[in-house]
């Protein structure tokens, strides 16, 4: 770990000079498009007793796979980006429902479906960046997040004490994280990239989302708690 | 008038002889409505002409060369060669046959029938020692028996007359099978409940097409309902709109590609039962979750947000 973090330090010390004069060749940039996935797990189960959260019982409480599809568009660039969005993603969990009052998986299916959308406000600190060409950007984000969810049974959402098992919640979230910008990696390719689809840099990143979706729910309530705290890793064009 | 899809004569390219619907050859054998087939197979009708019609597509006849002799169209038991040999019984289509090499580019196509009970498999079986014996009966139970529709022409790559350039091309045959066969019976594997449903895992015999599920109350005599088709010989079939708590009997059938149904299966019980789900769970475990929209003061973020928009639009001016 600590070799990794020396030689990433040795690229971005390197790369900064040799690459100063060719940034601004570039295109002009105001938008950023960006793919993550996430080992999402929501926290529904806090608040129950041990064992007897229902993500837990039903799904055996690994993660679900969340898929994040996010969209930027940067309004103001002097000392670092500041940029509004909009995120839609997916995730979803099955597993067999169980025989009414037992313990005993049946042939349905049961499952969990999620689609977290939400809009944002990020500020990127890309200064060194853009006049240092160190390629570790740090940034925050902060938003809104709505989020419809499905308990389907079968091919339908259940119903259960006569109330229909779909809904959508509302809360806010926020993200720290940091991207490296793979294009000192490869100078020319990120010039060519650029010069042919206008994409003007692509970054790596991994950041860390905490999300609240139960802020206004009445004490002592327990209702589905999809709130989580996660990481995300994928990749970002700015262009 | 029923009709038979004759799969296409493919005459230069064999690469493509598997190919059904697009004419992609010269001369070929089509339907005149779909669905086209390559193979025919059928229970019933022995009597009723099929009708079928040869096409000659010229403008994809790229190195074809000219058309010479004549239009050759025949039925057999065995292979197709050349030519039809009437020395096994191969039942010769004269009236759609004999079309001259120069008319078939002409006329591009014509329709012709046939008639199974017609065809060699029930007319006339060849013997080893070359002799001939009666055959099948169209319309027997328990029969499968197979023919095939040929097609040839002569062509020559120069000027017709020399036989030195003159080859036979062949269409790919039209696999005519008259089935009264039905395929074996499925087996049940497992008879699983559902929430108002059943599901039914089985396994069927190769010729089977399709597996049904029939079923009735415990106790009844008769199989009153019956699902939707299931197209696999391995699979699942799921009965619906069960009631909770009531056996019932089920049984399973399969039908071959000539419509041949088999058999029922040994009969198996169900009872569908009550299930819970995710919600179900969480409800039952204390959730006090209404679904719907959350509380109306979520509404406050979104404010909150749009308020922060507006700020930093105002900063700007």
């Amino acid at each position: 770990m600590k070799l990794a973090s020396s030689l990433l330090l040795a690229c971005c010390l390197f790369a900064a000079p040799a690459f100063a004069n060719e940034v601004s060749l570039a295109s002009s940039r105001d938008m950023l498009l960006e793919f993550k996935l996430s080992p999402y797990t929501p926290m529904i189960d806090v608040g129950y007793t041990s064992g007897q959260g229902p993500y837990q019982r039903v799904f055996g409480g690994g993660p679900m796979l969340l898929g994040e599809l996010e969209y930027e568009y940067q309004f103001f660039q002097k000392v670092g980006t500041l940029a509004v969005g909009f995120s839609a993603g997916y995730a979803e969990k099955f597993a067999k429902a169980f025989i009414a009052n037992t313990d005993i998986r049946s042939a349905d299916t049961t499952g969990l479906r999620l689609i977290p959308l939400k809009a944002l406000i990020t500020y990127r600190f890309d200064y060194f960046w853009v006049h240092g060409n160190v390629p570790l950007i740090p940034y925050a984000k902060f938003g809104v997040v709505g989020m419809p969810w499905f308990a389907v049974k079968g091919s339908d959402i259940e119903t259960a004490d006569g109330l229909r098992g779909a809904g959508f919640k509302v809360g806010i979230a926020g993200t720290i994280g940091v991207s490296f910008c793979l294009d000192v990696l490869d100078r020319r390719m990120a010039r060519d990239f650029d010069s042919s689809t206008g994409v003007n840099h692509t970054y790596l990143f991994g950041e860390f989302t905490g999300q609240d979706l139960q802020l206004y729910e009445a004490p002592g309530s327990l209702p589905l708690n999809l709130s989580s705290a996660h990481w995300d890793f994928g990749l970002a064009f700015e262009f | 008038m029923r009709r038979l899809y004759l799969s296409q004569l493919l005459f230069l390219l064999p690469a493509l002889a598997s190919a059904q619907t697009t004419v992609t050859t010269p001369l070929a054998i089509v339907p005149t409505a779909e669905p086209a087939v390559s193979t025919y197979t059928y229970n019933s009708g022995c009597d009723t002409a099929i009708s079928v019609e040869w096409l000659y597509t010229p403008a994809l006849a790229i190195g074809f060369g000219n058309l010479c002799g004549n239009l050759n169209l025949w039925a057999t038991t065995g292979e197709c060669g050349d030519s039809p040999n009437t020395s096994i019984g191969d039942l010769t289509f004269d009236s759609a046959s004999n079309v001259p090499g120069v008319q078939v580019q002409l006329l591009k196509s014509q329709s012709f029938t046939v008639t199974p009970s017609a065809l060699p498999s029930f007319t006339v079986t060849a013997l080893p020692d070359g002799g001939m014996t009666s055959a099948n009966t169209c319309g027997a139970q328990g029969v499968t028996v197979t023919n095939k529709i040929c097609g040839s022409i002569q062509t020559s790559l120069t000027a017709c007359g020399f036989s030195t350039s003159t080859t036979y091309q062949h269409a790919t045959p039209l696999v005519m099978t008259y089935d009264t066969q039905p395929p074996s019976a499925p087996v049940i594997g497992d008879a699983s409940p559902q929430d108002s449903a059943a599901s039914i895992s089985f396994t069927a015999t190769s010729d089977a097409a399709s597996v049904t599920a029939l079923y009735r109350v415990t106790g009844t005599t008769d199989f009153t309902g019956s699902t939707d088709p299931v197209t696999s010989t391995v699979g699942t079939v799921t009965i619906p709109n069960l009631i909770n708590g009531t056996s019932y009997d089920v049984e399973l059938t399969a039908s071959d590609a000539a419509g041949n149904v088999s058999t029922p299966s040994a009969i198996k019980s169900v009872i569908p039962v009550h299930t819970v789900g995710f919600f179900g769970t969480a409800r039952a475990n204390g959730s006090t979750e209404q679904g719907g929209c959350s509380a109306t003061g979520s509404l406050l973020p979104l404010a909150g947000l749009a308020l922060a928009l507006a700020l930093i639009r105002k900063s700007r001016r």
